[in-house]
């Protein structure tokens, strides 16, 4: 039996020391989809990830992918990433899938298959030393490996632009997926009083939940029949955490403000009972799965001009496309409000839009890609 | 011992009221007297009878469990003496919310046996807040005990031979004279509660034909423990029921009833409530001194601060007159400082108030202080240079002992500063003269006393460089710089390698103050070694260049810590290039209208916006609501992540507020 | 205005006390330091015989001060008069350094670098007591003051003050003050000629020791007495590679 060991920064939740779940990012769900394949494909696989607590060496329990060995290697100090991950590489067996962090300098196995799941160096405040090291190591995975699968096609211009390699096709583009058939939307008219904003993100920084954050305020002044809905994962204890936290328990209008975790199943029907989503992504974005499913649930979506949401909506068309700036969230939303009518056909077209990055497709793209590599 | 009758009204709400008359019993227990009871309602009369059963021997219980109002349940058990018991010779008042010690009518039937011409007598109280009545009033004076025997000592002990002015309940009246006058004559007195005592006391100087100058009396060789007005509360409609009390002892005395109240009163119009001083972030165990004429309010807690503020609001609608004084021991409590409007703010800073997560707080208490006390020499040293009123008061943080019984509770050094800086706003002049007395008196006293110990010590390097500092805040700029010097060399000597951090910036100034700008460009030169203090210092050499020198002077005094200096400087400086320094000055002092300004002119633009977000953010965080605070550091968090460091000292203080730190 | 510190064009000052160096190392020394240095001042302690001479015919010898009296028995207080001297100049960098002292090569050109930056005050060296000769130095309990660092070479900033204990002989050789600004501690060598004389010279110096400080207030007596050892620990001086 063939074997892939999958290296990854994160998959089962070390952050929160929780070993015994999947975290709730996007990442951790693309890895999880690609372990059925490989296990499709009757392929073992290894799962090595950092862990913030301590090491650890687990089996998956439950879950489609049960069996799934685990190794987590504990991180103090996130320069030292590159190392960690040749402490997998030297311990994984089988063939290897740097599965992220291809911005760090990590020395690969050569010929190795690799992931992008999108640009997380372009924040404008980031100094131009950082930005040439990322140019330096993304280079050095290009040299490296034998393929770096994207999930958007920014990662491929980024490697154009920048990168000297000879393969046209070493750079392969495989946009990220949703579950049509699951993700629907909702099938019962809505007819509330209030209209839900759902910002189906992680509370991070990069998801820009301050943005979010800040429009709530204003929303929640300015209108009466508004709630927002945040459903992500916190690490608790972390700054952008306790903001979050004392934000709501603050909140004057907090009775419409709501913070809930669910688990995946339950997204579908979370994504219904919304009537708008909010994408606002400052920076790090790949072509985001949120984004995907609110739009799959026939929601009207607001995103960011950010990595790979440009890649999934038409300013106007299929949702909207804004900078980054609260007013401009403040006021895409109240458009929505005013104009019902606007609002459905953009849902729409998001749903019609999803279709084409349905799950299936992306399976058998994948399928290709793992076969040639393990032949 | 002669007979003697107790009356008491008793009225049972809940079980703290029950607990609170079986302790009353409890404290009468033994008593050969007879009680009088009145039953106002909770319990049945054969409860009630049932209860008292278990403590006295001889009483009697009156009424039918309903509530029907003080005046008519005294009146009632009077009356029902006068017939019943005509033998008794004195009537007291006493209430279930009381704790008597042993044998407590025995003095007060002494005083009236010798005192034929006094109707009644009362014996002085301790109430619940601590306060001695009725000499002591609005004065804290105690910390109640929480074990009873331990309270009944308290009463025992601070017994003294001495009869004052005044009128509180417990009473004992000469039981002719009451029944003379009349009692609570109850076609006058028709509301629930309100005037009755007033009316009593005109009885007896109408009725009696008292003296003139007669006024009631307490002896303070008995003190009784009274946790006051807790029957009160429960009338709703206070007010009204008091007025037709009012207007019933207006009926019978007339407006010349009122003109001899005052008079019968004046004992206590001469301790009039002055203001109110509330003490922030004192912790609630610490004596706190008590000031004539000033009601004392210790806030802790953010409960303890709803309650204090409720209270404000009831004085600042029933007496405009009156002053509030903040006395303010943490600088959190900021923001609930500027909620009571004080007259004056004493702000006293300690050394462990003193760390950098409170800096913006501590700007912002100094930027509202009146004055400031503290207990260290050096933030004495440091403040003494942005603020022009600050005392040394070493014992600030220490715990206190009473050193001065008689006039004031004064309990150190720090209490008395604080008194004097309170009588002295009371006072009409300009009270900041007597505060520059006492500062310039105490600098000079300590001059003198560093010099006398430089000539037994000349090279103790802290002295030297205290006595630099002193000679800097007294303006003597040469000698400053002088020891200062004298203080570097001693550090240098001893190898050490803090000299120049430690008193090159105070060479600097003290250069800049006498006008020597060259030599204190070149001294602030020579201190900066950080990047940061390079890259100022070659933006401060085009400036001396271009003979922009009160602008340069300015930004050195700022940076250094001399902002009173850099504010007059920066004042000085026409430039309007110099907005950008300008703009770091009423940064740093919190003059949120003048960063405005220059904002205004600024335009629009990234950086503005933050800044224009940052700055009411911290305007509502430190004088506004907190709430607001949030939203706006919230927008500005948008343009510079780093600005969520506001909202997590937000909920710092927070934390703090509530005890959680 | 100029900064205080000047990250290029310092000039570099040397500094040096003399006392009847007529037949010592003098001329060796000057002519070595008037390749790297751009000018020098020198406080002359009343010497006897051509020593001021010698100086002044040195084209970088800006001035020499001739004292009258001698100030051998206060020595802190000729260095402080030198000190003052310079600086009257407004020099940018000073060095100190005696008539019978001479850097290493390298030192020559790592000169300027070592002075022209602004975020030191003061360079340290390692000084090498070479014995009896120029082909080794003495090291040993009482000889080993290149294991440490001696300061040389400062920065003039113009009102810090200077101050150097009131010491008679052995006095330090620049402000003490310095010691609170920012230095740099460098393995340059430095070659001290003092005893690289023959036995009979370390013999009449032992002598002027024992007479100018017979209680050995100013050093150690073990250290006087050392200087007649027949047999110190003597290690080769290598001179560095090119």
């Amino acid at each position: 039996m063939k074997k892939v060991s999958i290296l990854t920064h994160s998959f089962l939740d070390a952050y929160n020391n929780q070993i015994h779940r999947i975290y709730g990012g996007g990442l951790e769900r693309y890895l999880f989809e690609l372990i059925k394949i490989l296990h499709r494909l009757e392929v073992d696989v290894d799962v090595h990830q950092l862990s913030y607590h301590k090491p650890f060496h687990t089996q998956l329990e439950k879950t489609e992918i049960a069996g799934t060995a685990v190794f987590g290697y504990y991180c103090h100090d996130l320069d030292s990433i590159g190392e960690l991950f040749q402490e997998m590489e030297q311990k994984a067996e089988g063939s290897i899938i740097y599965a992220s962090c291809i911005w760090h300098p990590i020395p690969y196995r050569e010929g190795s298959l690799g992931i992008c799941h999108g640009i997380n160096w372009d924040r404008i405040d980031l100094t131009e030393e950082a930005k040439n090291e990322v140019k330096k190591n993304v280079q050095h995975a290009v040299n490296a490996l034998s393929k770096i699968v994207s999930v958007d096609s920014h990662f491929l211009t980024y490697c154009r632009s920048t990168c000297r390699y000879s393969d046209p096709e070493k750079i392969e583009l495989i946009p990220n997926f949703v579950d049509t058939a699951r993700f629907t939307p909702s099938a019962i008219k809505k007819n509330k009083s209030m209209s839900r904003v759902l910002y189906p993100r992680r509370i991070s920084h990069e998801r820009g939940i301050l943005l979010m954050m800040a429009a709530t305020d204003i929303w929640l002044k300015e209108y009466e029949d508004i709630e927002v809905y945040f459903t992500g994962e916190v690490i608790h204890g972390t700054e952008i955490a306790r903001v979050f936290e004392y934000w709501l328990e603050k909140h004057p209008q907090k009775e419409r403000i709501c913070h809930q975790i669910h688990r995946f199943e339950e997204m579908p029907e979370v994504y219904q009972g919304a009537d708008i989503a909010v994408i606002p992504t400052i920076f790090s974005e790949g072509t985001s799965l949120s984004c995907l499913e609110a739009m799959s649930s026939g929601l009207p979506v607001i995103a960011t001009t950010v990595g790979g949401l440009n890649d999934l909506l038409i300013d106007k068309y299929n949702g909207r496309l804004i900078m980054p700036a609260v007013d401009q969230l403040v006021e895409a939303v109240g458009n929505f409000i005013i104009d019902q009518r606007k609002c459905e056909e953009m849902g729409e077209r998001a749903r019609d839009t999803a279709k084409a990055f349905d799950l299936g497709i992306w399976q058998q793209k994948w399928e290709r890609v793992l076969c040639a590599y393990l032949d | 011992m002669p007979e003697i009758a107790h009356t008491m009204p008793v009225l049972i709400r809940n079980d703290e009221d029950m607990a609170m008359l079986r302790e009353c019993l409890d404290s009468l227990k033994g008593s050969m007297d007879h009680f009088v009871f009145y039953n106002q309602g909770g319990l049945s009369n054969y409860d009630l009878s049932s209860l008292i059963d278990a403590y006295l021997k001889d009483f009697t219980v009156l009424g039918k469990g309903t509530n029907d109002g003080i005046p008519f349940a005294r009146q009632s058990c009077f009356q029902y003496i006068w017939v019943n018991l005509p033998a008794m010779q004195y009537i007291t008042e006493i209430h279930p919310d009381m704790l008597f010690p042993k044998d407590w009518p025995q003095k007060l039937v002494e005083f009236l046996e010798d005192n034929k011409e006094e109707p009644c007598i009362s014996p002085g109280i301790l109430t619940k807040e601590g306060q001695w009545h009725p000499h002591g009033k609005g004065i804290f004076g105690a910390q109640i005990p929480s074990r009873t025997d331990e309270l009944v000592d308290l009463l025992v002990e601070k017994q003294e031979e001495k009869v004052v002015e005044g009128f509180v309940h417990p009473v004992m009246h000469r039981a002719s004279c009451l029944k003379k006058a009349g009692g609570y004559i109850v076609e006058d007195l028709p509301g629930m509660q309100g005037y009755e005592d007033d009316y009593l006391l005109l009885s007896y100087y109408h009725r009696l034909r008292l003296p003139e100058n007669w006024k009631p009396k307490a002896l303070l060789s008995i003190y009784v423990f009274h946790r006051t007005m807790a029957q009160r509360a429960d009338f709703s409609n206070m007010e009204e029921e008091s007025n037709k009390n009012l207007q019933g002892l207006l009926k019978r005395f007339g407006t010349q009833g009122i003109m001899d109240l005052q008079h019968i009163h004046s004992v206590k119009k001469k301790e009039n409530i002055r203001g109110s001083i509330y003490f922030f972030g004192t912790s609630s165990d610490k004596d706190v001194p008590f000031i004539r004429g000033v009601n004392p309010y210790i806030i802790h807690s953010q409960i303890s601060k709803e309650r204090s503020l409720d209270q404000f609001e009831q004085e600042k609608a029933s007496d405009g007159n009156v002053k509030n004084i903040a006395v303010v021991d943490h600088p959190y409590w900021l923001n609930s400082v500027s909620k009571i409007c004080p007259q004056l703010t004493i702000a006293r800073i300690t050394e462990h108030v003193w760390n950098p997560t409170s800096a913006l707080y501590r700007k912002g208490i100094c930027a509202v202080a009146d004055i400031i006390l503290t207990d260290s020499e050096e933030i004495h040293w440091q403040l003494a240079l942005s603020h022009p009123f600050i005392l040394l008061c070493p014992s600030l943080n220490k715990k206190s002992h009473l050193l001065n019984e008689d006039e004031w509770g004064i309990y150190s050094d720090s209490d008395y500063y604080l008194k004097e800086i309170i009588e002295s706003s009371f006072e009409d002049g300009d009270r900041t003269e007597t505060w520059q007395g006492m500062i310039n008196k105490q600098r000079q006293e300590r001059i003198r006393g560093l010099q006398d110990i430089l000539e037994w010590e000349p090279h103790n390097e802290v002295n030297l460089s205290l006595l630099a500092k002193y000679y800097y805040i007294t303006q003597q700029y040469e000698e400053a710089e002088n020891y200062f010097f004298q203080a570097f060399l001693r550090n240098v000597l001893v190898h050490k390698m803090d000299g120049l951090n430690r008193y090159y910036p105070g060479i600097c100034l003290a250069q800049l103050r006498q006008g020597k700008t060259k030599e204190a460009l070149n001294s602030y030169g020579i201190l900066a070694q950080t990047d940061d203090m390079k890259q100022h210092y070659h933006q401060l050499l085009p400036l001396y260049n271009k003979e922009e020198y009160e602008w340069l002077q300015a930004e050195i005094s700022r940076l250094l810590g001399d902002i009173r200096y850099a504010r007059d400087l920066i004042d000085q400086t026409a430039s309007p290039e110099a907005d950008g320094s300008r703009y770091l000055f009423y940064r740093d002092m919190l003059d949120y209208k003048g960063c405005e300004e220059i904002l205004r002119k600024r335009g629009d633009g990234v950086a503005s916006a933050k800044e224009h977000w940052l700055l009411q953010g911290e305007k509502e965080e430190l004088f506004g609501e907190p709430q607001r605070a949030l939203h706006h550091y919230l927008q500005a968090s948008i343009y510079e992540e780093k600005a969520i460091e506001n909202i997590l000292r937000l909920e710092a203080v927070d934390r703090f507020m509530d005890g959680g730190e | 205005m100029h900064p205080v510190r000047k990250k290029e064009g310092n000039r570099l000052t040397a500094i040096m006390q003399v006392r009847n160096e007529e037949n010592r190392y003098l001329e060796e020394v000057l002519g070595d330091i008037s390749v790297y240095v751009d000018d020098i001042v020198i406080i002359d302690d009343a010497s006897t015989d051509r020593t001021v001479e010698i100086c002044r015919s040195f084209p970088k010898v800006k001035e020499v001060i001739e004292l009258e009296n001698s100030h051998f028995s206060k020595e802190w207080e000729l260095r402080s008069r030198l000190w003052q001297e310079a600086c009257k100049y407004e020099p940018d960098w000073l060095l100190s350094i005696d008539a019978d002292e001479v850097f290493e090569h390298s030192f020559k050109e790592k000169a300027r670098t070592l002075i022209n930056q602004d975020s030191y005050d003061w360079v340290s060296f390692r000084i090498y007591d070479l014995w009896g000769g120029r082909t080794h130095y003495r090291e040993d309990e009482h000889w080993n003051l290149h294991k440490r660092h001696t300061m040389m070479l400062v920065r003039y900033l113009p009102g810090f003050p200077y101050y150097y204990l009131k010491m008679n002989h052995h006095a330090h050789r620049l402000s003490l003050s310095y010691q609170a600004l920012r230095g740099c501690l460098t393995d340059i060598r430095v070659k001290h000629y003092g005893w690289s004389g023959d036995e009979a010279e370390r013999l009449e110096k032992y002598e002027r020791y024992r007479k100018m400080d017979p209680d050995g207030q100013w050093g150690h007596q073990d250290q006087y007495t050392s200087i007649l050892d027949p047999s110190p620990n003597l290690i080769e001086w290598k001179e560095e590679r090119e």
